[in-house]
C-alpha cells in the first residue's frame, strides 16, 4: 500500500485532509481536517508505537523483541514524545 | 562486527555487556598481573617491577567503581531517567581494549626500557644500551596505546551517550569533567591506599 503522504513535496507544510471516500458506496466527503498527531510521524516511527501498544508497553519486551538495548529503544520512544509535543 | 565493535551498547541487552565486561576485566586483571602492569588511575598505565597478585584486580575494581560514579551523576543532570546499570555496563565493557596494552611489557621489556630512559634523563650513563629495536618497540607500543586510549574514549562515550540520550554540548561538558575527577580520584584512592 502507498505511504500516506504528510507533507507538502512543493512547501513542505503539513498537509491536511480534504477528501474522504467510502469504498463501499463510493460516497465522498469533502471538507478540511487535520492530520491526527500520530499520523504526522513516519512510517518508523508509527511502527514503534504500534510496537510499543502491542507488546503492552514494556521497553523491555520491545528491546527484546527488537534485538537493542533497553536504553537504545527508551531512546526512540523520547524522540517520538518530543516529535508529538513539538506538534 | 560492527555491531560488536563499534555498536555494543546499542544492541545488547546490559546483563550481556556486564557479563562479557567482568569476564574480561577479570581476565585484563589476570594479564595485567602476569606482565606487571598497574592500572593506577582510570587513564593510568605503569609497569612495575614487583606486584601482588590482588593488586591489579584492586585497581580495576577501584578505576570501574569510580568512573561509574562520576558519569552516573553527569549523566543524571543530563538525564533523569538515566539508569545506573548502563553506566556500569559501559565502564565495564569500554575498558576492555585498554586491558591489552599489558601485553607489551613481555619479559618485563618495556620496563626494562623505561628505566634505561630515566637513567639517560637523570644523566646516569652507566649501564645505557637503548638500540634501534628498543625505540621502534617504544614507539610501536606508543602508537597502540593511542589507538587503544582514542577506542577506550570512543567506547565510553557512545555507551555514555546512549545511556542519557545525550543531545548538545551540556551532557559533553559533563562527560569530559566527569572523567578528569573520576581519574583524580582513583589515583588518589589507590596511592592513599598504598597496597
Amino acid at each position: 500500500m502507498a505511504q500516506l503522504p504528510v507533507k507538502c513535496p512543493s512547501c513542505e507544510n503539513t498537509l491536511e485532509v480534504s477528501q474522504l471516500s467510502c469504498n463501499n458506496c463510493a460516497t465522498v466527503i469533502s471538507g478540511k481536517y487535520a492530520l491526527p498527531a500520530l499520523m504526522q510521524l513516519s512510517v518508523e516511527d508509527q511502527n514503534f508505537i504500534l510496537q510499543f501498544v502491542l507488546t503492552g508497553g514494556s521497553l523491555k519486551k520491545m528491546a527484546a523483541q527488537l534485538e537493542k538495548s533497553y536504553p537504545t529503544v527508551r531512546n526512540k520512544l523520547d524522540d517520538i514524545i518530543a516529535q508529538l509535543n513539538s506538534k | 562486527m560492527k555491531k560488536i565493535f563499534f555498536q555494543p551498547f546499542e544492541n545488547y541487552s546490559e546483563t550481556k555487556l556486564i557479563s562479557i565486561g567482568l569476564a574480561g576485566t577479570l581476565l585484563g586483571s589476570l594479564i595485567a598481573f602476569a606482565f606487571h602492569a598497574r592500572f593506577d588511575g582510570v587513564l593510568d598505565l605503569h609497569f612495575v617491577n614487583e606486584l601482588h597478585f590482588y593488586a591489579p584486580f584492586t585497581d580495576n575494581f577501584i578505576n570501574i567503581i569510580f568512573l561509574t560514579i562520576f558519569l552516573f551523576i553527569a549523566a543524571i543532570l543530563t538525564y533523569k531517567k538515566t539508569r545506573i546499570i548502563d553506566i556500569l555496563a559501559t565502564c565495564i565493557l569500554a575498558r576492555l581494549p585498554y586491558y591489552l596494552l599489558s601485553f607489551g611489557n613481555i619479559n618485563n621489556y618495556l620496563l626494562d626500557i623505561t628505566q634505561q630512559l630515566v637513567n639517560i634523563t637523570l644523566k646516569n650513563t652507566q649501564a645505557i644500551s637503548i638500540g634501534v629495536i628498543d625505540v621502534l618497540y617504544i614507539v610501536i607500543f606508543a602508537l597502540f596505546s593511542i589507538v587503544l586510549l582514542v577506542y577506550y574514549f570512543y567506547l565510553l562515550f557512545k555507551g555514555y551517550k546512549i545511556a542519557t540520550n545525550a543531545k548538545g554540548a551540556k551532557p559533553i561538558v559533563f562527560f569530559i569533567i566527569a572523567i578528569l575527577l573520576a581519574e583524580v580520584s582513583s589515583k588518589l584512592s589507590i596511592y592513599t591506599l598504598n597496597y
